[in-house]
């Protein structure tokens, strides 16, 4: 419980900075005012300093939850134990935290990765990878299985938007073969 | 009437609108039935395909999927005790019993009848009700939608569950991205920050396969593979007329529960499939056996968590508000076809309405049919293992979220939303709120900036007439509610935390 309410506090005061930091350096940066505003609740940035102000609300309210939930595990008898049921953070998952992390980290990094390929490996190959590299890392090591799928929905999926959808997908290096 | 009947008949009677309605229940039923899959998941997949269609045929795909959604979930659940939904949970308790004994068919049998049942009440509320809500919505001018907004935000504790400012937090992100592009009014730029793709907004697809579809398969690999448990034998004894007789009374209780509740923005299948239960139990003869597998469970369960399904659209089409996070998808999928629910479309697109009413009656006997002939096949296909479903899916996410713009820029929209919602999941913030506020956020901030606009910067024209004042009332009333529930749940878990409590 304490850790939890720990966890609540720290992500309260940290959507209370983000807010902070939005309200004072994003909005300010980002939103483009025009000369003349005759209604203050016209001007582009109001809308989204009302909802900024709203977060900061929210993250109070979280670091608020938190503090209620820290002095109730005080006045617990037992010593306080995170619950099965919450996931805090890598915490609770079934994977030791840096293996979990680890893998979190190679998808992300894999899915990135795509999006800047796509230009020179094209949407079909890149998919392709991409597929045999997530099936492998979810534990397959049949290639009788991994690699008819990897070619298969690609390509299937490719014939669909291409042809019935009349989407363009780009092909990268193999254009040619379109 | 009559000639708007007849041509929405003419609208919707084609091939292509005939076989989409079955492949949208069929697909629903196969993602309700695999567990780890959501029905906003396969909505969220479904819609990148609906592009090129009909808007007709395109929002009957959608709604298919919705509704096999709702009823897939039950089969895992009887089967494998692992509801495919949140709402199937409650079938659960007596269906699993149930195929403990051998009786599965019986619990499916069963299910599917009061699913489709609760279905096809839930239809012909949203047939008779929409109407008339959406004539009377006909008086709305921006003050009224602007209140009429507020109020359904408040649909956020509905779906933040027991995470109330967390919700919150997560509405406002949404509301902040969908303040991304040009100023409406004066149109200038908004966190452009020089990327031109930005002045149009973010898309809407790649923010709801991002948050819907991805942390699910980031999550899948930071855990380890559970072992892959094989269903068991269906029985060969079905529930009869007799049974359906025997659960009537607990089936139209539930119907009209899930009709109430669906209509009330935010209150989804989960809380109506446990209150048509527990009200079954109540007031049954067998109340004893509730929990043990009791037929009449699984059809008081099934009956609530179906009979929001028609329902949830009623204030979608009459007032332009999505009920739940699917209808928000809906709303979506409109926009993206150029149509904007509401009292607006109904003067003007009632055709396409009447058109979309066929095709939702026409979902319930599909569902009845899927249901009966193909439980034992879909069950199978339910058991694909999540090593290849999750990267499949995965691909799918990809070649939709490009194919919306053709735009690589939409696939990296997609992966940092990912990156966002695993991040929100790890961290135990929903993000249906993100998505409902990023869908209203546009109307709401629009309807505002008119109101004034029309006043002249007096804030008075929001308190103009009744209609804005029921909305405020229903607002404070709806926040009275939810923080006084909220206040009690503390004092509960404080007493349960008490020594010797």
């Amino acid at each position: 419980m304490t850790q939890k309410a720990n966890h609540e506090i720290i992500l309260g005061v940290t959507i209370i900075v983000l807010a902070a930091v939005t309200a004072f350096v994003v909005v300010p940066a980002g939103v483009v005012m025009p000369d003349n505003i005759g209604v203050l609740a016209l001007a582009p940035n109001f809308w989204p300093l009302v909802v900024v102000a709203m977060a900061g609300l929210a993250g109070a309210l979280i670091v608020a939850h938190g503090l209620a939930d820290q002095r109730q595990s005080r006045h617990a008898e037992a010593a306080p134990v995170l619950s099965d049921d919450y996931p805090v953070v890598f915490d609770a998952v079934d994977r030791p935290f840096f293996e979990a992390l680890a893998r979190v980290v190679a998808v992300l990094a894999a899915l990135f990765a795509l999006h800047f390929a796509i230009p020179s490996t094209g949407i079909v190959f890149g998919a392709f990878i991409i597929l045999v590299f997530l099936i492998y890392l979810a534990g397959e090591r049949r290639w009788r299985v991994i690699l008819p799928i990897a070619v298969v929905l690609p390509l299937t999926l490719y014939v669909f938007f291409v042809y019935i959808a009349n989407v363009p997908m780009p092909l990268g290096v193999f254009e040619s073969i379109r | 009437m009559i000639e708007n009947v007849t041509d929405a008949f003419f609208l919707f009677l084609s091939f292509e609108n005939i076989t989409i309605v079955f492949i949208g229940v069929l697909i629903g039923t196969i993602v309700g039935a695999i567990p780890g899959m959501t029905t906003p998941m396969g909505v969220a997949l479904a819609l990148p395909f609906t592009f090129t269609m009909q808007p007709v045929t395109g929002i009957l795909l959608l709604l298919g999927i919705y509704k096999g959604g709702l009823y897939g979930g039950s089969i895992t659940a009887i089967l494998l005790k692992a509801p495919g939904t949140p709402a199937a949970s409650c079938t659960v308790l007596d269906g699993f019993p149930m195929t403990q004994r051998g009786e599965a068919r019986r619990a499916l049998d069963m299910a599917l009848y009061a699913s489709c049942f609760a279905d096809f009440v839930s239809n012909l509320s949203l047939i008779l009700l929409t109407g008339f809500l959406a004539t009377f919505a006909l008086r709305f001018g921006p003050p009224e939608f602007f209140t009429l907004i507020v109020f359904s935000l408040t649909i956020i504790a509905g779906v933040s569950g027991d995470r109330l400012a967390k919700g919150v937090f997560s509405a406002c992100l949404g509301l902040l991205l969908a303040t991304i592009g040009l100023d409406t009014i004066y149109g200038t730029e908004r966190f452009i920050f020089g990327e031109y793709e930005l002045m149009a907004g973010l898309n809407f697809i790649p923010v709801l396969i991002g948050l819907f579809a991805l942390p699910e398969i980031i999550d899948h690999y930071a855990k380890t593979s559970k072992d892959h448990v094989s269903i068991g034998a269906l029985g060969s004894v079905g529930a009869g007329f007799a049974d359906f007789r025997h659960c009537f009374k607990s089936i139209l209780r539930g119907s009209l529960i899930g009709v109430v509740l669906g209509a009330i923005p935010g209150i989804g299948g989960a809380p109506a499939a446990f209150l048509s239960y527990s009200e079954a139990r109540r007031t049954s003869k067998n109340k004893d056996n509730f929990g043990k597998g009791e037929i009449e469970g699984v059809a008081a369960a099934e009956a609530g968590n179906n009979g929001v399904a028609g329902a949830t659209m009623i204030p979608l089409l009459a007032l332009g508000v999505p009920g739940d996070v699917i209808t928000a998808v809906i709303l979506g999928a409109f926009m993206i076809h150029g149509l904007k629910p509401g009292p607006v479309m109904f003067s003007q697109n009632l055709t396409m309405i009447y058109a979309i009413f066929i095709g939702i009656m026409l979902s319930s006997v599909y569902l009845f049919v899927i249901g009966k002939f193909s439980i034992r096949a879909i069950s199978r296909i339910a058991d694909v293992p999540n090593n290849l479903l999750y990267p499949i899916v995965l691909v799918l996410c990809l070649f939709g979220a490009y194919a919306v713009n053709n735009s690589l820029f939409d696939i990296l929209v997609m992966t940092i939303m990912g990156t966002v919602g695993f991040a929100m999941l790890r961290l135990e913030i929903p993000a249906a709120p993100f998505l409902i506020a990023f869908i209203l956020g546009p109307l709401l901030e629009d309807s505002f900036r008119q109101s004034l606009l029309l006043s002249e910067g007096s804030y008075g024209i929001f308190f103009r007439n009744a209609i804005c004042w029921v909305f405020w009332t229903l607002t404070a009333l709806s926040l009275f509610l939810l923080v006084r529930g909220n206040l009690r749940d503390g004092r509960t878990n404080e007493v349960a935390n008490k020594p010797n409590a």
